[in-house]
């Protein structure tokens, strides 16, 4: 029998609530002593997938709940964040190609391939009117990052 | 996020960054990390003591490194803990912005050749 544990967190689309987001994230991880650097990769890819929902899923100024999901499994964690923005598939975007020149380089825009590098598997899809992000995180991938590449 | 300067010998400027460089650590120096790099001279980024790097913070380092250079200046990352230097080497700044482990390795690369 796998043993999961479930935690959910519903925000608005504001930028003052990452931290809140942050602080809950934080709390889960310190409280049942997950490795530093999965913590670290689950910080990194919520702040930027909850991040891109509030710059661009409503092109209206209202308030709108972004739903976060995590679940602790035996054998990885997995994040969901839903939204109920226009559709919007985060994996169609094109990555960046990073520049060996300063001069060329893009100062913007690297948010979605963080997640891409730093979860290990990425699904979207659209549901009821709403957007769904995955993101799952191995227990055994420890600090490896870039070791396979994410789907 | 906290931004604390120190004057250096030979023009250089050290910047000791404290905190998360998210979106709200960003914006709240992000003003003032501008205006302490529009110089001319060499700046090293102390990295210490920043416990989590994103996007945004990702693109305060990309962009005024950029005006840095534009200018004739040359800005150097030091000391990034090991989850963070693994955000800037994913992105590849470390092919545009050197990064150091420690001070001293940082100055001599910045003393005149």
């Amino acid at each position: 029998m796998t043993l999961s544990q479930r935690f959910e967190l519903s925000i608005t689309n504001d930028i003052s609530e990452l931290r809140r987001l942050a602080e809950w994230l934080s709390d889960i991880t310190h409280r049942l002593a997950i490795p530093r650097d999965i913590a670290f990769r689950l910080d990194l890819c919520l702040h930027e997938a909850v991040h891109n929902v509030i710059q661009h899923a409503h092109r209206e100024r209202r308030p709108h709940p972004i739903d976060v999901c995590l679940l602790l499994e035996s054998d990885a964690l997995r994040l969901e964040i839903e939204d109920e923005g226009a559709p919007f598939d985060p994996l169609n975007v094109t990555p960046i190609t990073p520049a060996s020149d300063l001069t060329e380089a893009k100062a913007g825009g690297w948010g979605i391939s963080l997640i891409r590098q730093f979860s290990d598997q990425c699904q979207y899809d659209r549901r009821e009117c709403k957007n769904r992000l995955i993101l799952l995180f191995r227990r055994d991938r420890g600090n490896d990052v870039g070791a396979e590449p994410p789907r | 996020m906290e931004l604390q300067t120190e004057q250096m010998n030979e023009g250089i400027t050290k910047i000791t960054l404290s905190g998360r460089l998210d979106v709200a650590g960003t914006n709240a120096i992000d003003s003032q990390f501008a205006a302490v790099t529009a110089t001319q001279g060499p700046v090293i980024v102390d990295l210490s003591a920043v416990d989590f790097i994103g996007s945004m913070g990702v693109r305060l380092l990309l962009s005024n490194a950029k005006a840095l250079g534009a200018r004739g200046g040359k800005m150097i990352l030091c000391k990034p803990a090991p989850m963070v230097r693994k955000v800037l080497e994913t992105i590849g700044i470390d092919a545009m912005i050197p990064i150091f482990d420690d001070i001293d390795s940082a100055l001599r690369a910045l003393k005149p050749s």
